[in-house]
């Protein structure tokens, strides 16, 4: 390692080498200090920039997006039970052997002779079968 | 300066980096106490302004927050790296057409917190004059001898945080100590080194 030594055989001039590590000595002695308040912003900025507080911020970023998410959900929920309870009912409909209206449509025809054999306690009204 | 945090103040930077990337508030703390004041000391002497170097200890220990989690065993001393990231920011704040403390005045005379009868001592006034003439260097040498001579750091220290040679901070520094020599020369007796 290069040192102080080194300095020493260049520097020349009015001052000696003696002088000049005398004023350094004391401008070490001098040497300028932050104050309270310049801290407490440095540390300010530390607390808020930790990665534990830079999750807490994403993590409340992503909660307000599954809020977002479950409000959404709720608005699609309502629809798609409307939907399935629709396609239920039409099948109940379709597979009710009291709706005369099915009945009749199949009353005679082959494919209500299939029911009827498939299911022989469908009572197709009037079908006698 | 009182080092209150026991604990934290045995433990090396880069522990205490480790911890502050972990999550633990009192290496916040603990870095911030210890290496502020370098930092703010450093951007004084090279800026010669108080506010502009508050500025600056500010965003240097910001960068230092942000790397935190990234930091690798392997880098350079957190020291090393902070010293590197205040002297590149006063250089940019030197360079700077908005820069208040570019071109130091030949009788520039340096923020002074206590006035008044101490300031005659003469230490103060051996300072006062050193950190007057240092405004006066230009810009690389004043770097070299403020990390030199008054940061006391090596050589080769200074070659990593100025990214030169090893043999351009020997440079730089001899020619900054000639200059110094040079402008404080016409000082000598008032500043007592006549008897000495």
């Amino acid at each position: 390692m290069t040192d102080q030594r080194d300095d020493k055989k260049d520097t020349v001039g009015s001052l000696d080498e003696a002088d000049l590590d005398l004023l350094f000595s004391a401008a070490r002695s001098a040497a300028p200090d932050p104050d309270a308040a310049l801290l407490a912003r440095i540390e300010t900025d530390g607390l808020a920039e930790m990665p534990r507080a830079r999750t807490a911020r994403l993590g409340q970023e992503q909660s307000i997006a599954s809020r977002l998410a479950r409000i959404a959900d709720r608005l699609v929920w309502p629809a798609g039970l409307s939907a399935a309870a629709l396609v239920g009912l039409w099948v109940g409909v379709s597979v009710s052997p009291q709706v005369p209206l099915l009945a009749e449509g199949l009353i005679g025809t082959d494919l209500g002779f299939a029911v009827a054999g498939l299911f022989p306690s469908v009572d197709l009204v009037g079908g006698g079968y | 300066m009182s080092m209150p945090f026991d604990a934290e103040s045995r433990q090396s930077d880069t522990s205490l980096l480790r911890r502050y990337a972990a999550g633990d508030a009192r290496a916040a703390r603990a870095l911030t106490q210890r290496l502020s004041p370098m930092v703010f000391r450093v951007a004084v002497r090279l800026l010669g302004d108080r506010a502009e170097a508050e500025d600056i200890a500010q965003e240097a220990m910001l960068r230092l927050w942000r790397i935190a989690p990234d930091w690798r065993e392997g880098d350079a001393s957190v020291s090393t790296w902070l010293y590197r990231v205040t002297v590149n920011l006063c250089t940019d704040r030197l360079r700077s057409p908005r820069s208040r403390s570019a071109g130091w005045p030949d009788d520039f005379d340096p923020p002074d917190d206590t006035p008044g009868p101490e300031m005659r001592l003469q230490e103060a006034a051996r300072a006062t004059a050193l950190e007057s003439a240092l405004g006066v260097l230009p810009e690389r040498q004043r770097t070299a001898v403020v990390l030199r001579n008054l940061e006391g750091l090596s050589n080769p220290e200074i070659a990593d945080i100025m990214d030169v040679s090893v043999e351009a901070v020997e440079s730089l520094v001899a020619r900054g100590k000639r200059a110094l020599a040079k402008l404080l020369a016409k000082q000598r007796e008032e500043l007592g080194f006549s008897d000495d």
